[in-house]
C-alpha cells in the first residue's frame, strides 16, 4: 500500500468509510511511514481546530423562504412543446429576422429606390435597357 | 457559499494570552477555510461542524458518496498543510520578535 492510498483511507476511516479489512494494512504502513504518521496527526489537528466552530441552526422561517426562492427561481418551461420545437421556434424566428434584414438591405442598394437616388443618371422616362446601360456606365461613387 | 464571518466560534480561553492565541488560531482557521475551494469547504463543514454523515451529504448535495470522500480528503489535506505552514510562520515571527 502506498502513501497516497493510505492517506485516502486514513481520511475515510475518520468518517467510518474505510473497510475493516483495510485496517491492518493501513496500520502496518503508518507504523513504518513518517509522512503518513504526520498526515494522521494533521487529520486530528484539523478536526480539533474545526471543533471550535459551533453548528448554526438555520431558522425554520429562513429555510422556508430559501426553499420557496429556489422553487421560484426555476425557469418556467413550456412543457406542452416537444424538445425539438423549443429549439426550432427561436431558430426559425432568427432566420426570418435575418431574411427580412437582407431584403431591406437589398432593396436599399439594388432596388428602384437606389437607382433613382443616383442623381442625374436615371430619369423616369428611360426604358429598362437605358437604365441598365446607364447604371453599368455610371462610374460615380456608391451610396 | 458558507459565509465564514457568520461561523459561530466556541472559545474557552481564560487569560489575555489565551485570548490572543485563540484569536490567532481562529484567524488562521478562517484564512485556511477561505482558501479552500467552495465545494471542498462546504463538504468539510457539513461533515466536521454539522456532523452530517457522508451519505447524508451526498444526498443533500446530489453528488456520489465517493465524491464526498474525495472532497473531504482534499479539504482536510489542504487545510492541514495551510495550518501547518501558518504555525511555522507564526513561530518564526515570534522567534524574531524575541531576538529583537
Amino acid at each position: 500500500m502506498n502513501c497516497r492510498r493510505t492517506q485516502k483511507l486514513l481520511s475515510q476511516s475518520k468518517d467510518s468509510r474505510s473497510a475493516a479489512s483495510d485496517a491492518p494494512a493501513i496500520a502496518a504502513h503508518v507504523s513504518a511511514c513518517e509522512a503518513c504518521q504526520s498526515f494522521a496527526t494533521s487529520l486530528e489537528m484539523v478536526s480539533e481546530r474545526l471543533s471550535v466552530i459551533a453548528p448554526t441552526a438555520v431558522p425554520s422561517s429562513l429555510a422556508k423562504t430559501l426553499a420557496n426562492a429556489a422553487l421560484d427561481a426555476q425557469p418556467a418551461s413550456a412543457s406542452w412543446l416537444p424538445d425539438f420545437a423549443r429549439l426550432a421556434l427561436p431558430t426559425a424566428a432568427l432566420g426570418i429576422a435575418v431574411a427580412a434584414l437582407l431584403l431591406l438591405l437589398g432593396s436599399a442598394t439594388h432596388g428602384p429606390a437606389a437607382l433613382a437616388s443616383t442623381p442625374d443618371v436615371v430619369h423616369a422616362s428611360m426604358g429598362y435597357g437605358e437604365v441598365l446601360t446607364t447604371a453599368l456606365d455610371w462610374d460615380g461613387e456608391y451610396p | 457559499m458558507v459565509p465564514l464571518e457568520g461561523l459561530a466560534i466556541c472559545s474557552d480561553e481564560h487569560g489575555p494570552d489565551d485570548k490572543i492565541a485563540s484569536a490567532q488560531s481562529i484567524r488562521q482557521l478562517q484564512d485556511g477555510l477561505s482558501r479552500l475551494k467552495e465545494k471542498h469547504r462546504i463538504v468539510l463543514l457539513l461533515r466536521e461542524v454539522d456532523g452530517m454523515s457522508c451519505e447524508a451529504i451526498s444526498e443533500s448535495l446530489g453528488i456520489p458518496v465517493g465524491t464526498v470522500d474525495s472532497r473531504l480528503h482534499r479539504a482536510r489535506k489542504h487545510l492541514a498543510n495551510f495550518l501547518h505552514r501558518a504555525e511555522l510562520r507564526e513561530d518564526a515571527r515570534e522567534t524574531s520578535d524575541h531576538e529583537l
